[in-house]
């Protein structure tokens, strides 16, 4: 086994891996909040990476795109839950998760309607040759991808742990009723939550676009990787996420490389089911008690 | 009276295709619409009246689809053994997808499920003898001892023939302790147990019997559609097939059949434009959970219902 080759899958696997983290962040952050699963995450990113595209084609240069669109995405964030989620507060979390899979169809449909149902070419944010270090080839748009992807964890983590706000999002995902007591809004937070998660995806969708293609069932497999990776964390783990993302991101690699590329598409649903099975709790996940 | 209905309602569907002679494109909607509505009501077994959610459903529907023709195809066996095995092996399938539902509830349901669809349509996108990624063209119409059902009109009344057989089972179901069983864990799995339903069995019937019915509009859909491809039965159907169940009217049989009619209609309404009535169709999954929870069988019913108690003053 050569060390070169292995550490260069590693690294490439972190690139692929910090995109399904940053959706699958997405997910859990949700999650946590209001224990619904959000299956329109990865389609919120599509969305607005065609958004990102149309901007594009206006002939705006795409650093300012990007910066625009990560804004539009907290927005549209914001619009979902306020615009409709917010009528059904007093639902059970299973009535949301069914109102996000609505969105599924609503998302694919409307990009599909507007700008069609073809590829369409996206650039990267860094244009360029590859990054040669000690032998360690490493694309520009994984530097890219990484480095955004470490600082927006560490913009979370910090934003969850010191600011006012993010205090407040975590008394809510304690306990709703007693931050509500406490004198939370719960409202402006959970559209906070899910204006953040939409950023979340925004950022995933255009950093996965020049590596996969931009079209309307993009962010499919994607958003399957991301729940794998939030299924091996633990689903509702922050640092869960974050951990599944990066190592499956390696684990496909290195498993494509070594045992067979046939087996990329289905070690995620492998990993799904079989954690699942065997500890649903994952690797960072706390227990949950069933109530009556 | 309600009766009567149905009987009305069953009549017009014999009478429809002499009808609409002139027009067997309409015909084959009609089929389409039946053929998903077989699927709707195995769906509305483990959703509606189980509670196990399903993401995968659109899976067995694939299951049944290339069973069905690679058994007729391949080894030349007859359309209604073929259907039989088929239909089988969807239920076999059901089975094993419903043993996570006895450890996962809720959201880690849907996940699995999802995984468990998804892998169904890689397992056939690399199978060689299912076609790969082109799926399986020419498969030849459905045909019992001796009868070929080639035209629109007769693959009408075949379907229709198997809708009402799927009606009848759900309806019986509804009515048996089985159907009770079900509901009871529905509404709380604990509570259920409490009072000494065995919650496995009943999850495990609902997912085979769900599936087997999920199997049996494969198997049609291949045999009158003629041509299949893998990733037709992606998430994206699945979605689909659980959005008929919600918007037509989740735990009702009729739902399933007026869900099913919507959601083959509704595209000829708007110019057949794909993206447009997704859009729609989403839209309606999303104000039927919001405001009308009992979906279109719900609406229509509380319409009659307001004509009759105004009839009456």
């Amino acid at each position: 086994m050569n060390t070169l080759i292995l550490s260069n899958l590693i690294v490439s696997g972190l690139g692929t891996g910090a995109i399904y983290a940053i959706v699958a962040l997405g997910i859990v952050f949700i999650f946590r909040t209001m224990e619904a699963v959000n299956f329109a995450e990865g389609d919120m990113g599509m969305f607005m990476t065609f958004v990102a595209f149309s901007l594009i084609c206006l002939k705006i240069p795409y650093p300012l795109v990007f910066i625009i669109v990560v804004a539009l995405s907290f927005l549209f964030g914001v619009l979902v839950e306020k615009g409709i989620l917010q009528f059904i507060k007093g639902m059970s979390p299973m009535a949301i998760t069914i109102v996000t899979l609505g969105f599924v169809m609503v998302f694919q449909g409307l990009a599909g309607f507007i700008w069609g149902t073809d590829t369409k070419p996206f650039p990267p944010l860094w244009k360029g040759p590859p990054i040669k270090a000690h032998g360690i080839i490493l694309g520009r748009q994984d530097v890219v991808t990484l480095i955004t992807a470490f600082v927006i964890f560490i913009i979370f983590v910090l934003l969850l742990k010191k600011t006012k706000i993010g205090i407040a999002v975590r008394a809510v995902s304690e306990d709703r009723y007693a931050a509500l007591l406490m004198g939370v809004r719960v409202s402006t937070i959970f559209a906070f939550v899910w204006g953040f998660s939409g950023l979340l995806a925004g950022l995933g969708g255009m950093l996965a676009a020049p590596r996969f293609s931009l079209d309307v069932n993009m962010m499919t497999t994607i958003q399957l990787e991301a729940f794998t990776a939030a299924v091996l964390g633990g689903f509702s783990s922050i640092p869960g996420a974050i951990f599944g993302g990066l190592t499956l991101g390696v684990l496909e690699n290195l498993i494509s490389f070594y045992v067979s590329s046939s087996l990329k598409e289905p070690i995620s649903l492998i990993i799904i089911v079989v954690v699942l099975l065997v500890s649903p709790n994952g690797l960072f996940g706390k227990k949950m008690n069933k109530k009556v | 009276m309600k009766n009567k209905t149905n009987l009305t309602i069953l009549l017009i569907a014999l009478a429809l295709p002499l009808v609409l002679y002139s027009k067997p494109a309409f015909v084959g909607y009609l089929t389409l619409a039946g053929i998903m509505a077989i699927s709707a009501l195995g769906l509305n077994i483990i959703l509606g009246y189980s509670g196990q959610i399903s993401l995968g459903h659109a899976a067995f529907m694939a299951i049944g689809a290339y069973s069905s023709a690679i058994l007729t195809m391949q080894f030349h066996i007859p359309f209604i053994l073929a259907l039989i095995v088929s239909v089988l092996i969807a239920a076999f399938v059901g089975i094993l997808v419903g043993f996570p539902s006895l450890r996962l509830s809720g959201f880690y349901l849907a996940i699995v499920t999802m995984a468990l669809g998804e892998a169904v349509v890689s397992i056939f996108k690399n199978w060689k003898l299912a076609g790969g990624n082109f799926g399986i063209r020419n498969i030849p119409p459905p045909s019992i001892l001796g009868f070929v059902f080639s035209g629109e009109i007769s693959k009408y009344y075949l379907v229709l023939f198997f809708l009402l057989l799927s009606v009848y089972i759900s309806n019986n179901l509804v009515r048996s302790n089985t159907g009770r069983a079900m509901r009871a864990l529905r509404d709380s799995e604990i509570a259920a147990q409490s009072v000494g339903v065995n919650v496995a069995k009943y999850k495990i019937i609902a997912f085979s019997l769900g599936s087997a019915l999920g199997g049996l509009s494969g198997v049609l859909y291949a045999h009158t559609v003629t041509y299949i491809h893998p990733t037709a039965f992606g998430i994206g159907l699945s979605i689909e097939i659980l959005a008929i169940v919600m918007v037509g009217g989740i735990g009702t049989i009729a739902g399933q059949i007026i869900g099913s009619l919507f959601w083959v209609i509704l595209p000829l309404f708007i110019g057949n434009v794909e993206t447009l009535s997704s859009v729609i169709f989403g839209a309606a999954l999303i104000i039927v959970v919001l405001l009308y929870p009992r979906g279109l069988v719900g609406i229509l019913n509380a319409g009659a219902l307001r004509k009759f108690s105004k009839r009456r003053r």
